[in-house]
């Protein structure tokens, strides 16, 4: 049983490794995109349309929760919206802006369309995409938690970092699947005391002399804490 | 950055600094607390208590982050001094940028730079974990190349 829980965390340390970096550049990139406008504009008119296309897949994989809709891309027989997967989005929106060849879209086209029909119209906010990102982000912080406690604590006893990872898998809990505020403040409550409780072990880790303040997982305990504490504040006030 | 001193390490930095995280980690837990029983507060039917509750979170939440960066900034400081490590001055930012993005959220409410402070928080933490990490292996070659 224990082998199959490693083995399952070092799937998750794997994903970890490669999603994290790249859905970091991701998020930067869009939040300062959404901070400066003219930003926006100023990559609008260098790069025309395109830009809608580049914004859409650039803002799709990592901003699954901030997905920001395309008004310019023409109506076409593949609808983006439909598209169950935040990468086939994308790639509709390149075959309906012309950027896929003919030859490519004649190969390309009847598999979305086969993809398509397979998945059910979203309609409401539980579409596949939420799914998607929901499992997504649950790997990513599931990965956040291997690390940062069965590493932390098998080797320097800073079960802090444990619960700061659980902290971080509540706020995204409270951010991805919370349709009232109710529950999203019921997660948030989670996310908050697990973080507290993490930043608890921590102090009680320095404190019995587990835990070096130089090390790097110190560092992580420490920014865990943070990001456990602040994502809370941000799902209340999105 | 080290510049190749073959300062070694000493116990009495890490002590010391042990000893400020310690104590302000105390206060910083206290305010924690205090902000998720604001939050919880903000469950309740009665309006009042559910506005003063969130009045708690929300002073309680920047409590956490101006305690927090006052750990860092004085950590930094020392470790800075001993070692010139470039990692603690990087946490210090991210703390720095985390505080500006409860500031956002709260003071200013703009949601974009909330989310733009916040993402560059995180990304100078992987930044400064790198680094932390980079640190770490050269102070230990460096201790080995000693011992040879």
């Amino acid at each position: 049983m224990l082998d199959a829980i490693l083995l399952v965390a070092q799937f998750a340390e794997v994903f970890l490794m490669i999603v994290n970096p790249v859905t970091l550049v991701i998020a930067v990139a869009q939040a300062i995109m959404q901070a400066v406008p003219a930003l926006r504009s100023i990559l609008e008119s260098v790069f025309g349309r395109a830009i809608d296309t580049w914004y859409q897949f650039v803002f799709a994989p990592g901003g699954l929760i901030y997905s920001t809709p395309v008004p310019s891309v023409p109506a076409t027989a593949l609808r983006t919206d439909l598209m169950p997967f935040p990468s086939l989005k994308a790639m509709v929106n390149f075959i309906n802006l012309g950027i896929v060849s003919p030859t490519m879209q004649a190969f390309v086209l009847p598999v979305l369309q086969t993809l398509q029909s397979l998945f059910p119209a979203p309609g409401d906010f539980i579409s596949w995409v939420a799914y998607g990102s929901a499992i997504s982000m649950f790997f990513y912080r599931f990965g956040v938690a291997y690390v940062a406690g069965y590493k932390a604590f098998d080797e320097y006893g800073a079960s802090g970092l444990l619960f700061g990872g659980f902290a971080l898998l509540m706020s995204t809990f409270a951010r991805t699947m919370a349709y009232d505020s109710y529950t999203k403040k019921t997660f948030t409550g989670f996310a908050m005391g697990f973080s507290i409780t993490g930043f608890g072990a921590f102090i009680i880790s320095l404190i019995k002399g587990k835990l070096k303040l130089s090390s790097p997982v110190a560092w992580a305990t420490f920014g865990v804490f943070a990001m456990g504490m602040i994502s809370s504040a941000l799902v209340l006030s999105s | 950055m080290n510049r190749g001193s073959a300062r070694a390490a000493s116990p009495d930095a890490e002590a010391e600094a042990v000893r400020v995280v310690v104590r302000t980690g105390k206060l910083i837990l206290a305010s924690g607390v205090a902000s998720l029983a604001g939050l919880i507060a903000t469950f309740s039917n009665v309006v009042a208590v559910a506005a003063w509750g969130w009045q708690v979170f929300v002073y309680g939440l920047l409590g956490v982050f101006v305690l927090g960066d006052y750990v860092t900034a004085a950590v930094a400081m020392r470790f800075w001094r001993r070692y010139r490590m470039v990692a603690w001055w990087l946490l210090f930012l991210m703390f720095l940028l985390f505080t500006f993005a409860v500031l956002a959220t709260f003071v200013v409410t703009s949601p974009q730079l909330r989310d733009a402070l916040y993402y560059s928080g995180i990304l100078i933490f992987f930044i400064g974990l790198a680094v932390s990490v980079a640190e770490g292996r050269r102070r230990k070659r460096e201790e080995a190349m000693r011992g040879t």
